[in-house]
């Protein structure tokens, strides 16, 4: 409660202009924003790039910020914005390059286990929006209905997304047995970040 | 959900955290210190006002008061207690009430085009754009607004407070709806005024209405039911003489799982990942068709346009044949004018599709996440979602 009180106190303080609780703010939230754009956009750098872009336009819009109790809600919007740019500027350059540290692995048939490697070139191939239900849901542990919320979409299209991903995810393991050449030759760094 | 894709959910979700808990880079809050504290706050639209712009305000606020009093005074004519009331004010767009500066549309050109773009500023989330009443409406999510442009040069002419997430349109003669996505039911937006009313109907809508058999249709997906509303009965709310009522105007059919509506051949279908199924517009059943399957975007007045996440098909309702496959994922919408479809696709810019022939004709590159591609005006507007943006290109 003594946090909350001290960051609603400094998202006040922060829209009048005060620099220092901005940077109070944006201290207490670093690590937790660039570690979901990492795993939205499933790169480093462009995580560093999204979360940067995000806590400087936080800084900028801060003023217009309706409801200071919605802060943090707010700024996953913003993180979230700033990973779909991260994916237009991927798209836009055709640098792909995002599977670079994937070493092709051996599924587990047996166990029913599924690979971390598989599951994450499966994730890769999920379109950003899907991605981005999917971590707000398993990641910060948000229903579907304060996603809706938080990034401003209707309930429907969240829950679309998150069936959607699922089924997505699915059929990316399955065509991944089917294909094992294939995926052995997109492990040399094409085809992901189509989101 | 079956026993497999529950267990896929439980595993992404622990490799999801277990990703999830690396640390910035210490360079990363540097650089955010560095750019931030050379970077200035935007302000509110309207800043606090010093003592002396206090006084000129009060002066041109009495001033206006005293000169619109003269102008009543002399319009109307003598009244007595008991008269009937004036008549309802004509159809000429008044100025918004809420109308704050947007920034101007700026030429451009697209694909060899000339094209313009208005920037709505950060989040608007501009999902449908049509053309009625003389202008382009665009309804905006997250801004929780109207928008009405003029046709020709772009430029805003009225923004409109709108429910809580103004989302699809549908046009009526007297008036304007749009379905109010985020919050509940549909919200009348005036043409002659420029003013929107309340929300009315219970139900959260998703997609865009339909206008068949003398109601107005509304997907309401969230609650399980398809709304209702009788033209006739919106045609008293827009003329003022009903007052919208959540229950007594509204049906509301029970449709379980079904997403969005389209009208073919005649007949109201909906759809969803199982299958194709009709709205029967006398018993308000819906009666599933036993045809695979996607989610219902719309109709070119024959056949169904259903999207099946990767690609996109062109179904005949009457027996549920595949007319034509078309290999885009993550498509928005499809609208049709003159025997073409256009097709929105997320990432992909628009895509014009011959409907006789099925060919594709061109791919527009109009960038971001484009949600809706409507001909009108002589010209074809687009709305694109994450960047808030409205285009218009010429043919």
């Amino acid at each position: 409660m003594e946090s909350f009180r001290n960051e609603a106190a400094d998202v006040t303080r922060a829209m009048a202009g005060d620099h220092d609780a901005f940077a109070a703010l944006a201290n207490a939230n670093v690590d937790r924003l660039y570690a979901l754009a990492r795993v939205i956009v499933r790169d480093a750098d462009r995580a560093e790039d999204a979360t940067q872009e995000a806590l400087v336009r936080a800084w900028r819009e801060l003023p217009k910020l309706r409801e200071p109790a919605r802060f943090q809600a707010w700024l996953w919007r913003l993180l979230v914005n700033a990973c779909y740019d991260e994916g237009r500027r991927i798209r836009s350059r055709s640098e792909v390059v995002l599977l670079s540290d994937h070493h092709p692995a051996i599924p587990d048939e047996s166990s029913g286990v599924i690979d971390r490697d598989r599951l994450d070139r499966a994730f890769r191939r999920l379109p950003l929006e899907q991605r981005v239900v999917t971590v707000l849901s398993h990641v910060e542990g948000l229903t579907h209905e304060e996603i809706a919320t938080t990034l401003g979409l209707p309930l429907g299209t969240v829950k679309s997304r998150v069936r959607y991903a699922l089924a997505g995810l699915r059929s990316a393991l399955e065509a991944d047995d089917r294909t094992p050449v294939r995926r052995e030759s997109r492990g040399q760094g094409v085809g992901g970040g189509r989101g | 959900m079956d026993r497999f894709s529950a267990d896929l959910d439980r595993q992404l979700g622990e490799w999801l955290r277990e990703e999830s808990t690396t640390r910035a880079p210490g360079r990363l809050v540097e650089g955010v210190f560095a750019q931030t504290t050379r970077t200035r706050q935007v302000r509110r639209w309207w800043p606090p006002a010093s003592p002396a712009r206090s006084l000129q305000l009060a002066v041109a606020a009495i001033a206006v008061v005293a000169v619109t009093a003269f102008a009543i005074a002399r319009l109307l004519p003598d009244q007595g207690v008991g008269t009937e009331p004036t008549p309802r004010p004509t159809a000429t767009p008044g100025p918004s009430p809420t109308l704050s500066p947007l920034p101007s549309p700026q030429a451009t050109s697209l694909d060899g085009s000339p094209a313009m773009v208005l920037r709505f500023g950060i989040d608007a989330g501009p999902i449908d754009v049509v053309e009625a009443f003389g202008s382009i409406w665009t309804a905006n999510i997250h801004s929780h607004e109207v928008v009405r442009l003029d046709a020709t040069t772009v430029q805003p002419i009225a923004r409109i407070p709108a429910g809580t997430g103004p989302a699809w349109f549908a046009v009526t003669d007297d008036a304007l709806w749009v379905t109010n996505q985020t919050g509940s039911g549909l919200v009348l937006i005036d043409p002659a005024t420029n003013l929107a009313g309340l929300s009315f109907g219970e139900a959260t809508p998703c997609g865009a209405p339909v206008l068949a058999f003398d109601s107005l249709w509304a997907s309401a997906c969230d609650s399980n039911v398809i709304l209702r509303f009788d033209t006739a009965d919106l045609a008293d709310i827009a003329a003022g003489r009903r007052f919208p009522s959540n229950s007594e105007l509204i049906s509301e059919i029970t449709a379980p799982g079904y997403r969005w509506l389209a009208f073919a051949a005649g007949r109201l279908f909906t759809g969803n990942a199982a299958g194709l199924a009709e709205v029967d517009p006398t018993t308000e059943t819906v009666t599933d068709l036993g045809f695979c399957c996607g989610d219902v975007m719309g109709s070119d007045g024959q056949t169904i346009w259903l999207n099946r996440v990767t690609d996109v098909v062109r179904m005949d309702p009457a027996d549920g044949r595949i007319v034509a496959t078309f290999p885009y994922a993550n498509a928005g919408s499809v609208t049709f004018a003159d025997g073409r479809a256009w097709l929105t696709v997320s990432g992909g810019g628009v895509i014009e599709i011959d409907l006789a022939s099925n060919v594709v004709l061109r791919t527009i590159p109009v960038p971001g996440s484009t949600l809706v591609a409507r001909e009108a005006a002589g010209a074809l507007w687009v709305t694109a979602f994450d960047t808030s943006e409205l285009w218009r290109i010429e043919p």
